[in-house]
């Protein structure tokens, strides 16, 4: 399925050896390398990458190549948005079509996706995917909805792993879902997702009854764009990996691989990602993961495969461009490095400011916190 | 001292619960917790406490398990409303 991978290294105007506290929103996007070569069409998120602007590589597609190849039409582009520890993921069809997988977290409320969505100029979901129904994942989804349904051009379809929640974010995201009448898909292993020249096939969750664990059901989807294979698990873990390896192994292999669970060991085990054989993969979570995230257990990993790692942590927002012969241009807000083994040399070890119970069964936090909103920080 | 009602969002690694804490049918804040510190019984996501805070900290965490069991109810079954599987008309 490999076709050459021409990544072109981005840098940001970020000054080198900058805070990484300075990461920001992606506006200050610059293309410093590319190759001339593969006429890909690297977009800086400067640009519009609304659908007038998604079809420049039309005309490499539809070409056979000398494998017997058939190249796709247009480009695709994946946007890894920097939400902290939470996920959010907008994918451009060629024709201009737009899929949002997750929100972020409930404390950003949408606004950091909704401000990237409106800085590329997208004023139109027509995908909105829940991978599952916790608050680092759906915490947007009400206020996108609103947003998008009130002052843009609304939300298309959205897709959930059927499995609900019993927190007031889950509600909320449902109340926003019922006030503006959007069509709301359960989804399983199995099904097409309609999206303009691209294949997305979900994988998980099961067809038989999964039981209710968010994690186990978490949607999981292989994106297929000519020769190009993308994998997104959400947070799905070694249970739902081992079960996808048994039911579908020649399914999983992917170009780029959306590391599950933020990065966390639950996730990316070592038969999965041996499976799955990725030459990149891109970890969302924070540089300060209150959880430790990205793990080192997975990092190593990735070192091991010689798989090429990109992190929000670190890199800030991380945007794939794939053109219709599979040539692949990545553009990240910094310029750090990409190796695992040395992405892991720069994580900070997990900060657990947690609660913890004293002798006489009170709960106290730590010395350091002074309440729960001293907290919140560390978490995001 | 005040109470308010708080809804285990998940459970991170098997170490960590994410407490969020509701207020008028909002969430207002958000706890993390080592998960065995949580009653046994409300050690897994969805489960419902009633917490009680002192200075805004909390101190002490009830589970509710009826309120749970509604809650979980009220949820799936109201998806179940609103959506249909993908191909339905």
């Amino acid at each position: 399925m490999r076709r050459l991978l021409l990544v072109c290294v981005v840098v940001s105007l970020v000054a080198l050896g900058g805070c990484l506290d300075d990461i920001d929103d992606g506006d200050d996007l610059e293309v410093v390398e590319d190759d001339a070569a593969d006429g890909g069409d690297a977009v800086g998120a400067d640009d519009d990458t609304g659908s007038d602007d998604t079809d420049d590589a039309s005309e490499t597609g539809g070409t056979d190549d000398a494998n017997g190849a058939t190249d796709a039409d247009g480009s695709l582009e994946l946007h890894h948005i920097d939400v902290g520890q939470a996920d959010a993921t907008l994918l451009v069809a060629p024709g201009g079509e737009t899929m949002l997988i997750d929100t972020g977290d409930w404390r950003d409320d949408g606004e950091p996706v909704i401000a990237y969505l409106e800085a590329q100029g997208i004023d139109r979901i027509d995908h909105l995917v829940a991978t599952h129904a916790h608050a680092d994942h759906i915490g947007g989804h009400a206020a996108l909805i609103e947003h998008f349904e009130e002052h843009g051009d609304g939300i298309g379809a959205a897709y959930d792993s059927g499995v609900a929640h019993d927190t007031q974010t889950y509600e909320n995201y449902l109340d926003a879902i019922e006030a503006f009448d959007v069509e709301l898909f359960e989804v399983i292993e199995g099904d097409e997702l309609p999206f303009d020249g691209v294949d997305v096939t979900v994988l998980n969750p099961p067809a038989e009854d999964g039981g209710t664990d968010l994690h186990y059901n978490s949607v999981t989807l292989a994106i297929e764009f000519g020769e190009f294979r993308y994998l997104t698990t959400g947070d799905a873990e070694a249970d739902a990996e081992e079960r996808l390896l048994e039911a579908w192994p020649d399914e999983l292999e992917a170009d780029l691989y959306h590391a599950g669970h933020h990065g966390s060991s639950t996730s990316s085990t070592e038969p999965f990602v041996s499976a799955v054989a990725p030459e990149m993969t891109v970890i969302s979570s924070a540089f300060e993961s209150q959880f430790g995230h990205p793990h080192d257990e997975v990092l190593e990993r990735f070192a091991d495969h010689g798989v090429e790692t990109y992190w929000t942590g670190i890199h800030g927002d991380i945007v794939f461009v794939v053109d219709g012969a599979g040539d692949v241009s990545v553009e990240t807000d910094a310029d750090e490095p990409t190796d695992a083994d040395e992405i892991a040399a720069l994580a900070p070890d997990g900060d657990d400011e947690s609660y913890s119970l004293s002798p006489d069964g009170w709960l106290a936090p730590p010395a350091a916190s002074s309440g729960p909103s001293a907290l919140l920080g560390a978490v995001g | 001292m005040t109470e308010a009602s708080g809804v285990v969002d998940r459970i991170v690694d098997g170490e960590t619960a994410v407490v969020l804490l509701e207020s008028d049918s909002e969430v207002c804040d958000q706890l993390t917790v080592p998960v065995d510190e949580l009653p046994e019984a409300g050690r897994h996501e969805g489960a419902v406490f009633d917490v009680s805070l002192v200075d805004g900290e909390p101190v002490a965490f009830s589970h509710r398990p009826d309120t749970e069991r509604q809650r979980r109810e009220a949820a799936q079954d109201r998806f179940d409303r609103l959506s249909k599987r993908l191909g339905e008309e």
